[in-house]
């Protein structure tokens, strides 16, 4: 049991190896991976297929890793402050508010720019989040466990049907929207990665800094406070965090849910672990995933593409319903 | 036995200085726009197992958490070892003293070890790695409260007595010279009560301050160095359990009409409720 719970982070971390070399490899133009290595390697190697790798399948692995490892980490952290075992952000608005604010950004020239696609989906989610929040508020003590869930599905619907509205108004204008809206990869280019990498790695780094506390804050506020800590500002340092994991995944990837469900949940099945452990895992596995979803999405069935969002999708609704029929 | 020089190495409890020391001053405490501590003024010693006993609403659990920080005096307040509450740091107080409250959430995915060893939280700090002293005080926590041969079993998976005691034992990890518990008894099998109430005798005993709020009586008169009877936020009176558990006190206290025995092996009293005065 010992060397068992030794082993899954090298397994996972193997996984996550694997899955880059697969996204790599992989795609419209399939390679050998020696020849994937020269083009990663060879500094002055002008070929079509170095080219290939180093501007567009490098760039798209990277960020996948990064919004995989960050919705997945989100939804850890956001099931531990909630202690709602069904709370990601995509079922508390945060997926869709960011989605929309990227959308609305693209109607305003001066905001159209890359710089601007992970500014806007942090305040977009960030909205959506502050909804969901005042819904609950407003609805005072009387609506139970179920409000926050039941606040966050009709918080997204909102926004999705406004978001699909203003899609709809000028559908040229949107048309290289709507394959992002539906949570893809493709098209994502260095200078976008660039800008948005470290706002994911801050994400990350401050989720590392709240996960050796996450399993104290689960305990409750007066026995977390009993043990020297101050709920309230970890609770908002975790809260930060999902933000800014889900605003830079968004920004790369499009509004792509169930990741931070699925990989979870699925860790939990690998045997009982504290929070911490399970943060950290989940950013591996969650890596792992996307990466490989997206690899999917690209050769399924080529040439034309599927969105990783879809996959994720089709992957995550049937886990997650056969995880609901395991605890009954 | 315990030879070391810094301060993790000597449970706080065994110091004997004035640091177990809680005094509170003239404290108010508003709850939703309602009074529910008037002007309270008491010492808790160390070396003592104090109980806080009263009827439902009468202030106690309230007294109980705005010593752990858990609510805000409205007026007055608190100091821990002459130093008051609002000047101690999250850790620093930690350090100072545990709290288990009334009913704190079951982490997942824990084993017996890894819940206890949540206690030494507040010893170690971001890039302070695990120690022998943290090590020690597990190993201690675990043997007084007898489950060392559950260390390796699932929390989840033990009974409620069973798991009481590795919630004590988490507490008791954190070795502070002040353990402060709400109503640590409740719902349990009346051995696994006296178990629980042995366990923190002992940690008086040995120097601790050991304040409990309590609902049973009879299992407060059998433990306490001390009783504080408390009634709609005031303390009607204080003193051992011979002293305070009278006939008079009772009735003025919980409404009851009752006869005091005296346990003929103990020598502290019993109360046999014999009806309600209303």
């Amino acid at each position: 049991m010992t060397t068992g719970r030794a082993r899954l982070p090298l397994l996972l971390a193997a996984a996550l190896i694997a899955a880059l070399a697969l996204h790599l490899t992989f795609g419209a133009v399939s390679m050998p991976l020696s020849q994937v290595w020269q083009g990663l390697s060879g500094g002055d190697d002008l070929s079509f297929e170095a080219a290939v790798v180093r501007e567009l399948r490098l760039p798209r692995a990277i960020a996948a890793a990064l919004a995989g490892a960050g919705l997945a980490a989100a939804g850890v952290l956001m099931q531990a402050v909630t202690r709602n075992p069904l709370a990601e952000p995509g079922l508390f608005g945060l997926l869709a508010g960011a989605a929309l604010a990227v959308l609305l950004g693209r109607t305003i020239p001066a905001l159209a720019s890359p710089d601007w696609l992970a500014p806007l989906a942090a305040l977009g989610s960030l909205a959506g989040a502050g909804l969901v929040w005042a819904l609950v508020r407003a609805a005072g003590d009387g609506g139970g466990l179920l409000l926050p869930a039941l606040a966050g599905s009709a918080v997204t619907a909102f926004l999705v049907a406004l978001t699909t509205l203003i899609s709809l108004m000028d559908a040229r204008a949107f048309e290289d929207m709507r394959i992002w809206l539906s949570g893809s990869l493709a098209g994502l280019r260095l200078p976008v990665l660039a800008w948005i990498a470290p706002w994911a790695l801050a994400g990350l780094a401050l989720a590392a800094l709240v996960g050796p506390r996450l399993t104290i804050l689960t305990m409750g506020d007066e026995a977390a406070t009993g043990l020297g800590l101050n709920p309230g500002r970890l609770r908002a340092m975790a809260l930060a965090s999902v933000v800014v994991m889900t605003a830079a995944a968004v920004a790369m990837a499009g509004p792509l849910g169930f990741v931070g469900l699925t990989v979870p949940h699925l860790l939990r099945l690998t045997g009982p672990m504290d929070q911490s452990r399970l943060l950290r895992l989940s950013m591996l596995a969650g890596a792992a995933y996307l990466v490989l979803a997206d690899t999917l999405a690209r050769v399924l069935i080529a040439p034309v593409e599927v969105s990783a969002g879809i996959l994720t999708a089709l992957i995550g609704a049937p886990v997650l319903v056969a995880l609901v029929r395991m605890r009954a | 036995m315990h030879s070391g020089t810094s301060a993790a190495s000597n449970p706080g409890y065994e110091t004997g200085s004035g640091a177990g020391l809680i005094a509170v001053r003239s404290l108010s405490v508003l709850r939703g726009g309602r009074q529910v501590l008037h002007d309270l003024t008491l010492e808790i010693r160390p070396a003592a197992l104090t109980v806080l006993i009263g009827p439902n609403g009468c202030g106690k659990s309230t007294l109980l958490k705005t010593i752990a920080r858990l609510l805000p005096p409205s007026s007055g307040g608190v100091s821990i070892g002459g130093r008051p509450l609002d000047r101690l740091g999250g850790r620093e107080a930690a350090r100072a003293m545990a709290l288990l409250p009334q009913s704190p959430v079951l982490p997942e995915g824990l084993r017996v070890r890894d819940l206890i060893a949540l206690g030494r939280h507040p010893w170690r700090g971001l890039l302070r790695s695990w120690s022998p002293e943290d090590d020690a005080a597990i190993a201690r926590a675990m043997a007084e409260t007898g489950v060392t041969t559950l260390a390796d079993r699932p929390v989840e998976a033990l009974s409620g007595g069973q798991r009481q005691r590795c919630w004590i034992a988490m507490v008791l990890a954190q070795e502070t010279g002040i353990l402060m518990l709400d109503e640590p008894t409740t719902w349990l099998d009346l051995s696994v009560q006296m178990e629980i109430m042995a366990i923190l005798a002992r940690r008086a005993k040995a120097g601790a301050t050991v304040l409990v709020v309590l609902h049973e009586l009879n299992l407060a008169a059998a433990f306490a160095d001390r009783m504080v009877m408390m009634k709609d936020g005031r303390i009607l009176a204080d003193g051992p359990p011979d002293a305070v558990m009278t006939a008079e006190t009772l009735a003025a206290i919980f409404g009851l009409s009752a006869d005091i025995l005296q346990d003929p092996l103990t020598g502290r009293p019993v109360c046999l409720p014999r009806g309600t005065r209303v």
